[in-house]
């Protein structure tokens, strides 16, 4: 009814924080000159952490371009790259079909599904939304496991690596610099698509619903854009990650992996891309931060059995803490310190 | 005559920025209906905001100024507070629970412990001051017309015990008659109670019916005072507040077709 | 027959942790995805108070409820509180966190093997015989039971004393609330209080009746539905809509496939969220508030 604006605790829109994200040029192409040299000197156990980083990233780019930019909820990340996983994993074990047809098998999937998922939140905001991905995200994870039961793979399906120009994606290294290069895509590819009149009007149904219909936005088509576009790429990290660890089972798309996702953007830092990237490395890390916790301080009682446990409520801890303390994330507290140094190296200028 | 409130040089910004309240200067006193006049986008509803208390929603702030109360320095108290001392706000919109029968609506409204004890007593009373409550007793709220909406509304601020009750548009968007009715509940609630009030009005007519004295407020300033029979041979307020005729339609109109929306979504 | 017996109780089971959602919401417009770890907690609460505290099973259940009490309102003050006046998607974000962080601590503390409640308890489980053809456990009749005082309870809270109105006032327009004086920190720590209570309930009961393990947290989001189904702040509307969603599930284990018990709820959910968004009970206009 009326009282929408003035009830207590309600709404007032997340505003997106200013994309672009400033950052020059020279910055960006240091990093990612020196991101190219590390395959040269790190071990194959940090190539790995490198490379599980880097299908994050992608899948975080994704579900921040939904829920931090466009403003649409989603729980059901974690069905996406499912489907995705799914979608390779079941072509190559009936056709063996290669990269060139899995992948964009992989992303049409996704991008279908999108659509479905997306189909609700024309009517729906908020919370119905979250709900209906969340349900979605079940079904398809119920889908993914009619399939191995049929198919008596209950096990899961298993992979051979990728060929691509007839080199075999096997590896550490190679996969290094293939993610690399698709997380690098990616951000460029989401990061244009901001600036484009489409992100504009993703940012104006974030804001104001409403007002963005009055304002002649085609709210229905953006926002069923939104989710075609970042599915299709959600679907895509899946099939990547299905390679990766050339095995695709439904138990590795828990619920608590769309968690994960969210927590990287609420860790990252709503409605920045580059919050998107800090957020996938923080929480990549997590799980092994607390393995190496397990390793130094013995006394903490911690082992295998338990470290999973202890990673989820690390990851809920955290999670609360930056809702709480600090919810422009990660990229927030970077700007402000990149503020201050900025305004005391001024002052320092001055004397 | 003592003065219960008294507001001087009170400026208000919403969003830091939009000024709405540029130095407004008025009392209310003790025991009278003082009314505050002006049209749409005055500062009224912000002036009556600012006295019972914004809430972090408005984003509203009080930059310079005064709010005394009973001799009490109350600027920019906060909500549950205002209650506490005693001024009580019947809103412009959304002034009733819909969900709520109309029993209910009265009986949820917080009094003090010993007060609490007694909330039928009180009931009744209201059922004696609107009639017409007590025969909609088990109704849900949502389904009253306008009329038996602002008497309910009335009639829960009154169950507060207030010593200032402000009221927002008492008169918008109802009939003639039912305003006439209202008019006269309060009269006797008046009568009775000695209670003073602040009203806001945009109908000359109704504001010049019920108060004693009155303020003219135009783009957030007090622009006119006085007692109510200065101001019932004043031109300029004649031309701008008196004309019941088509504004006042329109008003009613658009009311009307407020009130039917909303029974809609019921 | 049988499956008619089957039907009330996962009906009970659906109706008794749904209300816990409709509470919070009905009230704070919060939803609250953690409600199933904090049923579970419930649960697990019962196995401390009984292991490390008392041995009567009595006592530790009376003890059980004071604690999931103290839980709820914990939550609410240490926790939701700070996320008043925040976007909404903030608030239900913070549940999810919470539930994640329940959930991880409650396997670091208690382990992560499944526990025997009931005989922890030395409670029998024994399957009561009700007519020839129809059996139920003793939980699931406690079960049954509990739900029917829950709703009564909660019927006759929010209808008929003051502070059960002022909840029902305040998600309905939680402005004018303040405004007539009522304490919304009040009424929002009670919704989570009762709605936590209720939901220990649920959690000690399914725990009794088969094993304890924190995957039965999944229990709450398929409970969710049933909210929905109803209307998500309508309580009569909850108990019908958990009829529903009763029905189907054990009709198509039955008939169909078992493997569908995990979707069904989702199944049901999807469309009605397609079909009527705001339930069977619920207030239409909720759709634009969230
Ligand atoms: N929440 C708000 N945010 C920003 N500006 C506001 C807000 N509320 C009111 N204003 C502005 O403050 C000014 C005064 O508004 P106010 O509601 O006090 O007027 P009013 O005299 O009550 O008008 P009406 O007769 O239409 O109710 C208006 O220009 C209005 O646009
Ligand atoms: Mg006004």
């Amino acid at each position: 009814m009326s009282n929408t604006e003035t009830g207590i605790g309600k709404i007032a829109p997340v505003r997106a924080v200013a994309k672009g994200d400033g950052g020059n040029r020279t910055a960006w192409m240091g990093l990612i000159v020196l991101l190219a040299l590390v395959p040269l000197v790190a071990s194959p156990f940090h190539l790995d952490i490198a490379s599980q980083i880097f299908i994050a990233a992608i899948g975080a780019l994704a579900l921040m371009v939904l829920t931090g930019i466009a403003g649409q909820i989603s729980l059901g990340h974690g069905g996406l790259m499912a489907a995705g996983a799914f979608t390779t994993g079941i072509l190559y074990k009936e056709t063996g079909a290669g990269i060139w047809i899995t992948l964009p098998a992989s992303v049409v999937a996704g991008a279908v599904i999108g659509l479905i998922f997306g189909l609700p939140s024309l009517r729906l905001r908020g919370v119905y939304l979250a709900m209906s991905t969340l349900a979605l995200h079940f079904v398809v994870i119920y889908l993914g496991g009619e399939y191995e039961f049929a198919s008596g793979a209950s096990t899961g399906i298993f992979l051979d690596p990728p060929v691509i120009f007839g080199y075999e994606l096997y590896d550490g290294q190679a996969w290094y610099y293939a993610l690399f290069l698709l997380v690098a895509g990616t951000y460029w590819g989401c990061s244009n698509l901001l600036n484009s009149k489409t992100g504009r009007a993703w940012e104006a149904l974030h804001a104001n619903e409403t007002a963005a219909e009055a304002l002649g936005v085609q709210v229905a088509r953006y926002k069923l854009l939104a989710f075609v576009i970042t599915s299709g790429i959600a679907s895509f990290s899946g099939a990547l990650f299905a390679y990766y660890q050339s095995f695709v089972s439904v138990e590795a798309f828990t619920l608590f992996m769309s968690i994960q996702y969210i927590a990287m953007i609420i860790i990252g830092g709503m409605g920045s891309l580059t919050g998107a990237l800090l957020g996938a490395i923080f929480v990549t890390l997590v799980p092994y931060c607390i393995e190496w916790l397990m390793e130094t301080v013995p006394y903490l009682g911690l082992d295998i059995s338990t470290a999973s446990s202890a990673s989820h409520a690390a990851f809920g801890l955290l999670m609360i803490l930056f809702l709480v303390f600090e919810p422009s994330g990660l990229i927030g507290i970077w700007k402000r310190t990149v503020a201050r140094f900025s305004s005391q190296s001024k002052k320092e200028g001055v004397q | 005559m003592t003065d219960i409130l008294e507001i001087t040089d009170l400026e208000v910004t919403y969003q830091r920025s939009i000024l709405a309240l540029h130095g407004v200067n008025l009392r209310v006193a003790k025991g009278q209906i003082t009314s505050l006049l002006g049209a749409n986008g005055a500062g009224k509803s912000t002036t009556l905001r600012a006295i019972s208390g914004f809430i972090g929603l408005d984003n509203a702030r009080v930059n310079a100024g005064r709010v005394r109360f009973l001799g009490e320095d109350i600027t920019g108290l906060q909500l549950p507070r205002t209650i506490h001392k005693g001024i009580v706000l019947v809103p412009e919109r959304d002034k009733v629970f819909t969900n709520l029968t109309v029993a209910e609506n009265l009986e949820v409204v917080a009094t003090s412990r010993e007060e609490g004890s007694k909330w039928q007593q009180i009931e009744e009373e209201i059922f004696v001051y609107f009639p017409r409550l007590a025969k909609l007793r088990n109704k849900p709220a949502g389904l009253l017309s306008g009329g038996e909406r602002q008497m309910l509304a009335i009639g829960g601020a009154l169950v507060c015990r207030p010593q200032l009750l402000l009221i927002d548009e008492l008169s918008l968007g109802l009939a003639p008659v039912i305003v006439d009715e209202i008019i006269e509940r309060l009269r006797e609630v008046h009568a009775k109670t000695e209670l003073s009030m602040l009203l806001v009005e945009q109908s000359a007519a109704v504001a010049f019916a019920l108060a004693s004295y009155g303020f003219v407020l135009e783009n957030g300033k007090v622009e006119l005072e006085g007692a109510t029979e200065d101001l019932r041979s004043n031109q300029k307020v004649l031309d701008l507040y008196l004309g019941t005729g088509s504004t006042g339609r329109a008003d009613y109109l658009a009311n009307a077709r407020r009130r039917f929306e909303e029974r809609a979504n019921v | 027959m049988q499956i008619v017996a089957n039907i009330i109780v996962l009906t009970s089971l659906y109706a008794l942790v749904a209300s816990g959602y409709v509470l919070v919401y009905k009230v704070s417009r919060v939803l609250n995805l953690a409600h199933g770890e904090l049923m579970i907690l419930g649960a697990y609460l019962l196995v401390a108070t009984s292991a490390g505290i008392t041995s009567d099973p009595l006592i530790a259940i009376a003890l059980t409820a004071v604690f999931s009490i103290i839980v709820g309102l914990s939550v609410y003050l240490l926790l939701m509180r700070e996320m008043t006046g925040q976007p909404v998607l903030a608030a239900v974000l913070t549940t999810v966190a919470l539930g994640i962080l329940l959930r991880g601590a409650m396997v670091l503390i208690w382990g992560p093997q499944q526990l025997n409640v009931a005989s922890m308890l030395s409670f029998e489980n024994a399957s009561v015989v009700l007519t020839d053809s129809i059996r139920v456990s003793t939980a699931s009749l406690w079960l049954v039971i509990c739900t029917v005082v829950v709703y009564l309870g909660l019927l006759a809270f929010l209808h008929m004393s003051r502070w059960g109105m002022r909840m029902r006032a305040s998600g309905q327009n939680p402005l004018l609330a303040a405004q007539r004086g009522i304490n919304l920190h009040t009424v929002y720590a009670l919704a989570w209080t009762l709605s936590t209570f209720s939901g220990s309930i649920a959690g000690v009961l399914v725990a009794l009746d088969s094993r304890l393990d924190v995957n039965m947290a999944v229990i709450g989001l398929k409970a969710f539905p049933a909210a929905l189904v109803g209307g998500l702040d309508s309580l009569h509307g909850a108990l019908i809509g958990a009829g529903v969603i009763a029905v189907l599930e054990v009709l198509l284990i039955h008939y169909v496939n078992p493997l569908l018990s995990d979707v069904v709820p989702f199944l049901v959910l999807i469309a009605i969220l397609i079909v009527r968004p705001w339930g069977l009970f619920g207030t239409k206009e909720e759709l634009n508030r969230v």
